[in-house]
């Protein structure tokens, strides 16, 4: 179907009206054991319209149909259902092309190739001569195209290869010990070089089997924390990034992903310590939530959440904004053509400091360093937060010395924020999923941040 | 068009091929506030393509139908090159004997935001939730089968609030339109919220615990994934090695069946579904299998194959002998109502955590004491069901979005000393 068709064929009927047309080619790899279990193409293309009329909003979508009469009908009927005068606030409509480049294309990459990687690696892993009787690796290359047009004017062409890819680890020494880790791009497969994957990988392998044959019990009570980057970067997406959705904040997901402890008011109240700034940018290159409009032709840019331990800055959808009398800061996401675009992270991250790692442990009498984590939870407010170490050590006297079995913070998300005293310069980002909304979307997201340290953190 | 299409491979040199086609019409309404925030509906076809040369196998989801035949083209020239997959061992050549699934086609027609209303008429405060109804179209193509199915479903959850933190949730979800009741399930949701006054933060320690379906729903959809045999050679059950064990008391059993909310007479090798018993008087039984693993584990498929690895389809929790009240007689220890993210610090021993949500009641001697918020439950999977003490007569099918995705049949349980958490600062 033409959408810019469907678009003007539209316009005549609904208030407002957008169009968006995706074509997406994802290959998928699992290996599970040294073996591949299952060689995926999945192959998609569809269309959505997205209207508003009198007040209400009608959401449709189909890969089948082609007849455009009913397509549209059906859009119109759907936002009959509501009466609730909702609106969408007014943004520039902008014309444009994106596109991510690649250096190693995926579109060049044979399969032979990717089985022969993954089959090194795990070779590699094996060869450190750890017991690790499961290995899960996943691999997956995406080509999206994406054409979105709306009633302002708005008209945007898009191209977007991405690649994905986690391990999940099993080491059996003196106890079981897991390790997951999510990687992602966007771009081809230098991906491979910029993650450092193999390094990465083997790292985690004999992390994990310290911990399995020399790991310590924990120790409890109050003492300093130093978070790796991974800890730091899931502080920051989940007990910052989601508490700041606007859309969590204004009731829309409270039957589902919740609501937030901050409300619409809050904007100014003190969260953290004046170390604390959490920024959210979709505009970063090559990062696995890059954008450079949303899924509502907005112009992505960076935003301050957190900004020196203070409430800063939601994140809207033209829908949201609306409703606080603002514009879009194009925070739109949506995870494919059939799902409607409400506020999403992209690639959140708590900004760096300057301090190095050396100076940020050489005075911790006692301590914990979490590289990394294994178990991590919030409640629906986004208030009170687990963090359980995958790899950590007992830090002496600015040391690091022995390495310890799952410490467990269990901590509110002032209580967290509150206790950092310092960032370092390390900033570094992992990828993951993220999940939101009814029927869920899974989103691709970066979530980093530098080494961080907290001070007289309880542990139990 | 899937025998057209499954002609088609053979041509091209498969040596087994599986084609499924399915045809998805949903509409959903999606409210909170008190107001419908948008209406939905999706018009979806696929085909899911399984094709096997020798030992080489590759699967396609194909949604993009206009180049179909160079699609199949593209798939068999990757099926050749691709590697031996050591863990296939055939697609099923048996077990085609299908039984009938009912449905009530009222459901098709039905008016979603009429629920959403009715619903709301009930309740005092705001309210949050959807209303989502599925028909389905499947039909299914190997060199040995050929089938087809329809069915259709009807959902409805609630999350009524009648101030900030104070909340109760509830579901009605049903193949018949005789058995949806949103607003019965929009009433028990607001008188949740009315009894769960002053909520105060909780205090850690072991306690008993009393888990409501939709809660008991939520920590079975977890369990589901270690009954997979894929998971038990991937090191994420910690159901390995259990087969012939106690896992549970003599009076806990529960079966996966193809009948539930989302029923289906063939699994994706066109098998036919059935009840498989995974835990009965207490020991597990098996775990679940497409003919593959069946092949590596030493016994058969149980209809369980999904598109790359076997999976569960409804769960159902076999009755207590306990009426819900006797299970609340005497009670001291808190009452669960709902949750929510539940994660595991390892999945092959059992460690987790989940965070209860909505109405928390803390009971003395049968009676509400108090109100609790802000409290994790922090145990083991497989402690939690070894100390289970006492399940329910009455049961209720639970499908709740994420957390309960999975749906299935659960009774009210009384869990003996449980770890409950908080946070510290």
């Amino acid at each position: 179907m033409d959408i810019e068709k469907i678009l003007k064929k539209v316009e005549e009927k609904a208030d407002y009206a957008e169009v968006r047309y995706e074509k997406s080619l994802t290959n998928t790899l699992v290996m599970k054991n040294g073996n591949i279990d299952a060689v995926n193409v999945e192959q998609e293309k569809g269309i959505s319209l997205r209207v508003l009329y009198d007040g209400g909003i009608g959401f449709v979508s189909t890969n089948s149909s082609k007849d455009t009469d009913d397509f549209i009908k059906r859009a119109i009927k759907m936002a009959k259902n509501n009466k609730s005068k909702v609106g969408l606030s007014k943004e520039k409509a902008y014309e444009d092309k994106w596109a991510v480049t690649q250096k190693r294309k995926i579109e060049d990459t044979g399969l032979e190739w990717k089985i022969e990687y993954l089959q090194d690696l795990d070779k590699r892993m094996m060869d450190t001569k750890v017991n690790i009787p499961a290995r899960i690796f996943q691999l997956n290359d995406t080509l999206i195209e994406k054409e979105y047009v709306n009633s302002d004017g708005a008209k945007i062409m898009a191209y977007h290869p991405k690649i994905g890819f986690f391990y999940f680890l099993t080491v059996v020494g003196k106890t079981v010990e897991q390790g997951y880790k999510q990687f992602g791009y966007s771009g081809g497969y230098e991906a491979f070089d910029v993650w450092d994957l193999e390094n990465v990988a083997i790292d985690e392998v004999k992390g994990l089997n310290k911990v399995a044959n020399q790991g310590k019990e924990a120790p409890k009570g109050k003492m300093d924390l130093l978070c790796g980057p991974e800890v730091t970067g899931i502080a920051a997406h989940e007990s910052c990034g989601h508490p700041t959705e606007a859309d969590r904040i204004m009731g829309r997901e409270s039957s589902q992903a919740g609501e937030s402890f901050i409300k619409e008011n809050m904007v100014g109240q003190e969260v953290g310590s004046e170390y604390v700034t959490i920024a959210e940018d979709p505009t970063i290159e090559h990062s696995y939530g890059y954008y450079k409009y949303d899924g509502e032709g907005v112009k992505a840019r960076i935003k301050y959440l957190y900004k020196e331990g203070k409430i800063n800055e939601f994140l809207h959808s033209r829908e949201t904004a609306y409703k606080m009398g603002i514009q879009s800061n194009g925070a739109a996401r949506a995870s494919s053509y059939n799902r409607e675009p409400i506020p999403r992270m992209a690639n959140t991250f708590f900004v760096p400091g300057d301090y190095s790692f050396d100076e940020l442990i050489k005075d911790i009498k006692f301590g914990i360093y979490m590289k990394n984590f294994t178990e991590w939870n919030i409640d629906d407010k986004r208030y009170n937060q687990r963090y359980i170490g995958r790899e950590s050590y007992i830090i002496e006297n600015g040391e690091i010395k022995d390495p310890v079995k799952r410490p467990v913070l269990e901590v509110t998300t002032p209580g967290f924020y509150k206790a950092v005293d310092a960032a370092g310069n390390d900033l570094e980002f992992t990828a993951g999923s993220c999940g939101k909304s009814d029927p869920m979307q899974g989103l691709d997201v970066w979530m980093g941040g530098p080494t961080i340290r907290l001070r007289n953190v309880i542990f139990r | 068009m899937e025998k057209e299409i499954l002609n088609k491979l053979l041509n091209l040199g498969a040596d087994d091929a599986i084609v499924k086609i399915t045809d998805e019409d949903t509409e959903q309404v999606r409210f909170s506030r008190n107001k419908i925030d948008i209406a939905k509906n999706w018009q979806e076809k696929s085909a899911d393509i399984f094709v096997a040369v020798g030992k080489r196998t590759m699967f396609t989801t194909i949604k993009d139908f206009d180049n179909m035949d160079a699609s199949l083209k593209t798939l068999m020239e990757l099926a050749k090159k691709a590697n031996e997959n050591q863990s296939y061992h055939g697609i099923a050549k048996e077990g085609f004997e299908y039984g009938n699934i009912e449905f009530d086609k009222k459901i098709i027609d039905a008016d979603c935001k009429d629920y959403v209303h009715a619903a709301l008429n009930e309740i005092k405060g705001t309210a949050a939730g959807t209303v989502l109804k599925k028909h389905m179209k499947t039909r299914i193509a190997t060199p040995y089968t050929h089938s087809d199915d329809e069915t259709a479903s009807i959902e409805f959850s609630i999350r009524v609030f009648l101030e900030n933190e104070i909340s109760g949730h509830r579901v009605s979800v049903a193949t018949d339109l005789k058995n949806f009741n949103p607003v019965k399930a929009a009433s028990d949701a607001y008188e949740l919220a009315t009894l769960y006054k002053n909520p105060k933060s909780g205090e850690r320690g072991k306690y008993d615990i009393i888990l409501d379906p939709l809660f008991f729903g939520s920590v079975i959809n977890y369990t589901l994934g270690s009954t997979s045999a894929f998971s038990v050679e991937a090191g994420l059950s910690f159901f390995k090695d259990k087969i012939g064990e106690n896992v549970a008391p003599e009076s806990f059993a529960m079966i996966d069946t193809g009948k539930g909310l989302y029923s289906r007479r063939f699994d994706d090798e066109g098998v036919a579904t059935g009840e498989n018993k995974i835990i009965e008087n207490g020991v597990y039984k098996t775990y679940l299998h497409n003919t593959s693993t069946g092949a590596k584990f030493k016994t058969k498929t149980t209809g369980n194959a999904g598109l790359v690895a076997p999976e569960s389809w409804n769960f159902e929790v076999k009755a207590g002998d306990h009426s819900k009240d006797e299970l609340f007689d005497s009670f001291t220890g808190l009452y669960l109502t709902n949750t929510w993210y539940t994660r595991f610090q390892n999945r092959m021993t059992g460690e987790f955590s989940t965070i209860p949500r909505d109405a928390i009641f803390y009971y003395e001697n049968g009676e509400v004491k108090e109100s609790w918020k802000d409290i994790r439950v922090s145990d083991n999977m497989l402690r939690l069901y070894k100390n289970i003490a006492a399940l329910s007569k009455e049961r209720q099918m639970v499908k709740w979005w994420y957390e309960v995705e999975e749906p299935g049949i659960a009774p009210f349980v009384l869990i003996k000393d449980v770890n409950i958490t908080r946070s510290t600062q």
